[in-house]
This record gives structure tokens, C-alpha cells and sequence, in this order.
């Protein structure tokens, strides 16, 4: 279920290592490639270097060696506004959604088009009809666009990190990473959650790099699996071949039961969203 | 697609409100650009004269004048700190609702507190320099009354807030009112009321550099009477000094509040 | 005195904080008391309060505290309400020009924002600096270069209170969530895109409220600028103090509080619907 290999990767990590100005090395020499498309699931402990390996692709986090290459171009290497126009096609996701509390979920969705823009434009807040239309579709796509023009924080978890999503979305990304994206959700959130981006994914032709940490859904949901440990890339293959004896391995431990998600039924899930929107 | 929502009428509004404020003012005050381009350099040339230089130096022989005037302001600021906070004390017993004797003493004491705290320190001060002559003694009043009222203030405030358990201890023991002050509330506080005299203790430094300007006492004396005279060495050196004391001061207690809460 | 020593054994049994003052620390609760009482009389002494000068000044400042009210010069209303409000003008138009330049300021100061440890540190210090020179001593160099008037008063209200506002601003930037601005910079927005999107409406509500808490402030400020000559009530005071018109005096006082305390109330209620 790999991408076809054929394609150039949309993201090549060669031969990189992150050490922190405390000493941590964080990512140890690791060559990745990744093609377009790709639905990949990054699993570990928490501290195996997950976090870091997808910041190095926006460069949120900069290697101290080795190259990133994204669309070919390398990123370490980029000044400030070619790092902000390369951004502009990475989209993100975060573990706490990361919205601007006070702004309202259609402002938080049109910053996505804030790298796209002029500066005079964007900071007298003046969007392009296209941007807002854009924005209110990607919003329609998560299913809570009666929601624009509420404050971010008044939407329940679940809801927040679907505006984060389209907020992604509205950035029109050739490339899409997500930080722990739901670890902060219950079950039947988590895996709507999961699913709307796995469907964006196929939907966009996205290359998508998640981190998780629980097994179940990483199993359930990814096109290619790769493991870290200690900053390490120890397992990189198809998610079918995958089986608990895999994860062991790549955790150095046996699986726990808070390893698991927990599967939530379809029906469950759907329940529970329908009563989302309904609210 | 969603209903847009409404107008923000409220906010326009109250941003209308405040920018014919503003142009009021503009219009009251003579705000205008040109004139302050036009005077800037003027400042400029007066900024540094008060700059030593060969022609101008800070002369050592000023110094003594110069130390002898900022350690009466530090007097007068401490001496109205220790006395504002001290009267403070048996004002809370009155002014705090839950030691209070009765809601109209209350009520009373309150209004006062309030009604003292709406006089500008210099307005007061300036008052009293006519009252009382021309020196330290109407700045020490003056200031005297400013700690009272935040001192006062800030005490009652926090007396209000404290736990509530001694007091009743002590009041099921039988004992009075000031008995229960006394036992109960004034050890919950005493840190609180140490850092609340060391606050206005830094205001009052800041106030008592300028109550010279209106005649009563400490530096700002002696910088009034620089400045008319045109002596500019030496307001440069009064000036500057009074940021080093002001900045110490300062650096000091509140060094010394962060240690005591 | 009997009684007090014992308060920490009744305190211990009753109260939750028992035992926090031993026999010594009680030893030093005495010498801080004695020392603050010598500090005292060695700040008395050097200001020449003695008790004949006090003998000898409170009964005049009796005297003219009762010609002040007695009743007050209502004659006088129109041009106190003339110099008050143009004290209200000083302190609005200088309140908004330090509400403005504070944001760089606050900006710069803020830890959060920077990526040099270095430039928070300066900013901080700059404020403290500004804050440092008082609205009166400003007042006096702007009369230098606008003249005397309530120009030079409004420029010495707005340049003192950038100290205060600045700092204020930049604590509360420093406590907006970090990885909201993360998420923004990731999008790949500017640093100025970052402040505008991810900052400011965070913060907009409650630096509204700082604004008119030195509003506040600088009314009262505004009613003293005048003793310098930079415009506002000050100046009535200032002429009518020398001319010994007490009774007028007194009505500009009355002003002063009724104005004082309105404005209080007012900004703390609007503060209070801010947030």
C-alpha cells in the first residue's frame, strides 16, 4: 500500500541528527524518505525524537546536521522569507489544537492564508473574498462551519482540533503534519478525528506525517508505519505487516493497556459526532 | 453557510466615543506635531546642557548641597511611610468589614478613606505649604495622609480575605474585639502589611523627589531653584542623582518585598 | 505587654499557623520595631518637626482649611470646570500617545516574543528608566520645548506613562500561550503576522483595561502639572493659592475630588466589563 515508488518524495530526510543546546540528541542520523501521498504514522515513547522529526520538516526544530528535503528544496539551509513561503505548503496539526482563544474560528482559519498575503493586507485584517470563501469550506470539509463566527474557545475539544484542521487545510498544503493529534481526545473524538484526516489525505494527494502513540490506531489507520526509538529510526515498513510483536520491539517493552486508544465503533463514533454538530 | 454576525455596534460605538474624546482634547491641549519638530531641537540643545561637559562640569563642590537635600527627601519619605502606616493600623479596626464595630462605622470609614484617596498627593501638598510654610514639614504631611490611604486601603483588602478561623477561636474564647485583631488577624497579615509600608515607602521617594517643585522640601527644591536660575550643570547633576536614588530605592525594596511574602 | 507575649501560644492553639513565631524570631520582631522607631526620630530630627513648629502650624492650617469651606467660592464653578476639563484632556490625549508607543515597548520587553535572551532585558530597563523620571520634572523639559500650557503637560503624561503601560503590556504578552504562536509561525506568518494574529486579540481586552486604569492615573497626575506651569487645574491652583483666595481654593478642591472620584468609578467599572 506504499506509494508508488516511482514518484520523487515530497520529503527526504537525509542523514539527520538534532542535538539540543542541553546536550539530548533527539533524532541520530536519520535518512527518510517519504512520497507524495503517503499516509505515514510515526510511533515511539514519548522523548524518541517523534516531536522533533516532524518539526524538522517545517523547521520549527533546525537539525544540527544533516539536510531536509522538501519538494527538493532544503529546508535547513532556507533564509526567513523562503522558510515562511515553504511554510506556507506544510500544513500542522498540534496536540492542543493551538488556536488563538480569543479570535473567532474563521479568523483562526484565515491564518492560514496570512503566508499567502501581503503584510499591509493582513495586518489591517483585510482577507480576499476568495480567502474567506476558501476559509468557510475548509471548514464546511470538518463538518462545523455553523460555527465561524463563534469564539475558538467556546468549542468543545474535538471541534477546536477540526478548526486547527481546516485552518491546515486552508493553507492548500502539499504536505500535512500532525503532533500527537489526538491524544488529548476521548475514543470516539480521536478516531473522527483520525478519519477526517486520513479522508483529507486521500482527498488532496497529502503526504501526511502523524505522530501517535497508541498502537491500535496507528495500525488502523496509517499506509506505512515507522518507529523510533531513542532517536533512532528502529522499524520503517507497511502498516499490514505490522503486529503487537512490532511495537514491542520498536517501545523496548511489553504493550500496555494504555498503549490502546480503544476502538470505538463506527456507530459510536458517528453518534457522538452527529451529537457534536447537533450541538 | 453560517448566519454572519451582527454588527458590532457596541464596539464602533464606544470607538467613536473615544476618538471625539481624543479630538476634544487635541483641540483643548494645542496638541500639534509642528510645534513639538519646531521645539525638539531647542530640548535637545537644553538636554545637553545638562550634560557635563568642559564648559559645564558636574562640580564636586555641588555635591555636598546636593546629598544634604536628597537625604531629606529620603527622610520625609520614610518618616511619612512609618507614621501613614502606623495611623493605618487602628483605622483597619474601624474600616475593615469584618472588624468593624457596626455597617455604619464601616460605611464611615470607608467614605473617608475613599474621599482622602481622590486628593492628588501635590494638590494636598501645595495646600499645605501655604498652611503650614514653605519646607519638609508640608511634604511629610502630605505624604503622611498618602500612605494612610493606601496603606489603609491595600490592609483592609487583605484583612478581608484572611482566614476567618482564629477570629472566631478567639471569639468563642470570650475574647474582644480588638482581642481578636489583636490574636487572631494582625500576625495573618503582618507580612502583607510590612510589604504594603515598603510599597508606599518606593512611591513616596518618587513623590518626595518633586514636592520641592511646590515648595515643600527635599530635592525638588533644590532643582526648582536651578532651574530658574538657569544653573545647568547643576540640574543635570540634581536630576541624574535623583534617578540613581530613585532606581536604588526602588531595586531595594522591592528586593526586599519579593522576600518577605 | 504581658498579653502579647503570649499571643503566639494562643495563636498556636486556635489559629493554622501555629509556631510560626519562636522566641526568636519574636527577639527579632523587637529589633526591627526599635530600629524602625530610631530610623524614625533620625528622620524627624533632620526635618526640623518639632513640636512647637506643629503647635504653631496646625491651628493655621485649621484656620485656612475653614475659610476654604465656609463657604467656598461657587462663583469660581465655571473656570474650575474650565481647568478641570482641559486636566481631562491632558490625561486622555496622553494616556492614548503612551497607549500607542507602549507597544513596541511592551513588545520588545516581552520574553516570549524574542528570540535574543538580550533584547527583553533592555526593554525591561528601558521602561524602568522612563518610569523613573517624574510627570513634573518631564512637564518642566517640554515647557523647554513647546512652551509653557497643557502641550507640554500632555507630552509629559505620555512619555512617563509608557513606563508603566509598557511593562504591563509585556507581562501579559509574556503569559499568551506560546504554542498558539507557534502554530501561526508554522503557516508560515511573520513575526509581525505572529504579533497581530496570535497576540493581539489575545491581549486587546485587557490592555484596553491597562489604558484606562493610567487613565486614571493621569487625571490625577493632570491636576498637578499645572503647579509647573503645564496647563490643567494646576494653574488655578497654583494663582490662587498665592493670591490667598482660600474660598476659591476650596472649590477647585472640591472639583478635584468630585472629578477624581467620578473618573475612579467610572474606569473601574468599564475595567470590570473588559474582562
Amino acid at each position: 500500500m506504499a506509494a508508488a515508488p516511482a514518484s520523487p518524495p515530497v520529503v527526504a530526510f537525509e542523514n539527520v541528527t538534532k542535538q539540543f543546546p542541553n546536550g539530548h540528541v533527539a533524532l541520530r542520523n536519520v535518512s527518510l524518505t517519504f512520497p507524495r501521498g503517503e499516509f505515514v504514522v510515526v510511533v515511539g515513547l514519548s522523548g524518541a525524537g517523534k516531536s522533533t522529526l516532524i518539526r524538522c520538516v517545517n523547521r520549527l526544530v533546525t537539525p544540527t546536521a544533516g539536510r531536509v528535503l522538501v519538494d527538493g528544496v532544503d529546508v535547513t539551509s532556507l533564509g526567513d522569507a523562503a522558510l515562511r513561503r515553504a511554510r506556507a505548503g506544510i500544513g500542522m496539526i498540534f496536540q492542543n489544537y493551538n488556536l488563538v482563544r480569543r479570535s473567532s474560528v474563521l479568523r483562526n482559519v484565515l491564518a492560514g492564508r496570512l503566508a499567502y498575503l501581503p503584510t499591509w493586507r493582513t495586518l489591517l485584517g483585510l482577507f480576499p473574498r476568495a480567502d474567506v470563501e476558501l476559509a468557510l469550506r475548509s471548514l464546511e470539509r470538518v463538518g462545523i462551519v455553523e460555527k465561524a463566527y463563534q469564539r475558538a474557545d467556546t468549542l468543545s475539544g474535538g471541534q477546536q482540533q477540526r478548526v486547527a484542521i481546516a485552518r491546515a487545510l486552508t493553507q492548500r498544503p502539499a504536505i500535512l503534519l500532525a503532533d500527537e493529534p489526538v491524544a488529548s481526545l476521548d475514543p470516539p473524538t480521536a478516531h473522527q478525528v483520525m478519519r477526517d484526516l486520513k479522508r483529507l489525505s486521500r482527498e488532496e494527494n497529502l503526504t501526511t506525517l502523524v505522530n501517535l502513540h497508541f498502537i491500535d490506531m496507528a495500525q488502523e489507520y496509517a499506509d506505512r508505519i515507522v518507529g523510533l526509538r531513542a532517536g533512532e529510526v528502529v522499524f520503517d515498513g507497511p502498516a499490514e505487516g505490522v503486529t503487537e510483536q512490532t511495537f514491542e520491539a520498536i517501545y523496548g517493552r511489553r504493550i500496555r493497556p494504555d498503549d490502546l486508544r480503544g476502538a470505538a465503533a463506527d456507530e459510536a463514533a458517528a453518534a457522538a459526532d452527529g451529537a457534536a454538530l447537533a450541538r | 453557510m453560517p448566519a454572519k454576525p451582527p454588527f458590532p455596534w457596541r464596539g464602533w460605538l464606544a470607538a467613536f466615543a473615544v476618538a471625539a474624546i481624543l479630538a476634544w482634547s487635541w483641540r483643548g491641549t494645542g496638541f500639534s506635531l509642528a510645534v513639538l519638530a519646531q521645539g525638539l531641537p531647542e530640548m535637545g540643545e537644553y538636554l545637553a546642557r545638562l550634560t557635563p561637559s568642559a564648559e559645564r562640569p558636574w562640580h564636586a563642590r555641588y555635591l555636598p548641597e546636593i546629598q544634604a537635600r536628597l537625604l531629606e527627601t529620603v527622610r520625609i519619605a520614610f518618616a511619612a511611610s512609618v507614621i501613614g502606616s502606623a495611623l493605618s493600623l487602628p483605622f483597619v479596626l474601624v474600616g475593615t468589614r469584618t472588624l468593624a464595630p457596626a455597617r455604619w462605622a464601616y460605611n464611615l470609614g470607608r467614605g473617608f478613606l475613599n474621599l482622602l484617596r481622590t486628593i492628588p498627593d501635590l494638590v494636598l501638598a501645595t495646600v499645605l505649604v501655604a498652611a503650614l510654610g514653605l519646607g519638609p514639614l508640608p511634604g511629610l504631611v502630605a505624604l503622611v495622609f498618602f500612605t494612610f490611604g493606601i496603606v489603609a486601603k491595600l490592609l483592609s483588602d487583605t484583612i478581608e480575605t484572611v482566614d476567618p478561623g482564629p477570629m472566631e477561636a478567639i471569639a468563642a474564647a470570650g475574647g474582644t474585639r480588638l482581642q481578636r485583631a489583636l490574636f487572631a488577624v494582625f500576625p495573618q497579615v503582618a507580612p502583607d502589611y510590612a510589604a504594603y509600608t515598603l510599597y508606599a515607602f518606593e512611591i513616596n521617594v518618587r513623590v518626595a523627589a518633586v514636592l520641592g517643585l511646590v515648595g515643600a522640601g527635599g530635592i525638588g527644591q533644590t532643582l526648582m531653584t536651578d532651574i530658574q536660575l538657569f544653573r545647568y550643570g547643576r540640574i543635570g547633576l540634581v536630576v541624574f542623582s535623583i534617578f540613581v536614588v530613585v532606581l536604588v530605592i526602588d531595586a531595594f525594596s522591592t528586593w526586599l518585598r519579593s522576600r518577605l511574602v | 505587654m504581658t498579653p502579647a507575649t503570649r499571643t503566639p501560644a494562643a495563636g498556636g492553639g486556635a489559629g493554622p499557623a501555629p509556631g510560626r513565631a519562636g522566641a526568636g524570631t519574636r527577639a527579632l520582631r523587637i529589633v526591627w520595631a526599635l530600629s524602625a522607631v530610631a530610623a524614625l526620630w533620625w528622620s524627624l530630627g533632620g526635618l526640623e518637626v518639632t513640636p512647637e513648629r506643629l503647635s504653631r502650624g496646625l491651628p493655621q492650617a485649621g484656620t485656612i482649611i475653614r475659610q476654604m469651606f465656609t463657604p467656598p467660592n461657587w462663583a469660581y464653578l465655571p473656570d474650575v470646570a474650565e481647568g478641570l476639563s482641559q486636566s481631562v484632556q491632558i490625561a486622555a490625549l496622553g494616556t492614548f500617545i503612551a497607549a500607542v508607543l507602549a507597544l513596541p515597548f511592551g513588545a520588545l520587553a516581552a520574553r516570549n516574543l524574542s528570540r535574543l535572551a538580550a533584547l527583553p532585558l533592555v526593554g525591561k530597563l528601558a521602561l524602568n528608566v522612563i518610569r523613573t523620571f517624574p510627570e513634573l520634572v518631564l512637564a518642566l523639559l517640554f515647557i523647554r520645548a513647546v512652551g509653557p500650557g497643557p502641550f507640554a503637560g500632555v507630552l509629559a503624561v505620555g512619555i512617563h506613562s509608557i513606563g508603566m503601560v509598557g511593562k504591563l503590556y509585556a507581562e501579559r504578552i509574556e503569559t499568551v500561550d506560546r504554542a498558539s504562536l507557534e502554530a501561526l509561525s508554522a503557516s508560515g506568518a511573520s513575526p509581525l503576522e505572529v504579533f497581530r494574529y496570535g497576540v493581539v486579540p489575545e491581549v486587546l481586552p485587557d490592555f484596553l483595561s491597562f489604558a484606562l486604569y493610567r487613565f486614571d492615573l493621569n487625571v490625577r497626575a493632570a491636576t498637578v502639572l499645572g503647579l509647573v506651569g503645564a496647563g490643567g487645574i494646576g494653574e488655578k491652583i497654583q494663582i490662587m493659592r498665592t493670591a490667598q483666595q482660600w474660598p476659591s481654593v476650596g472649590t477647585i478642591l472640591i472639583g478635584v475630588i468630585v472629578l477624581v472620584g467620578l473618573v475612579d468609578y467610572v474606569s473601574a467599572r468599564l475595567r470590570a466589563r473588559l474582562t
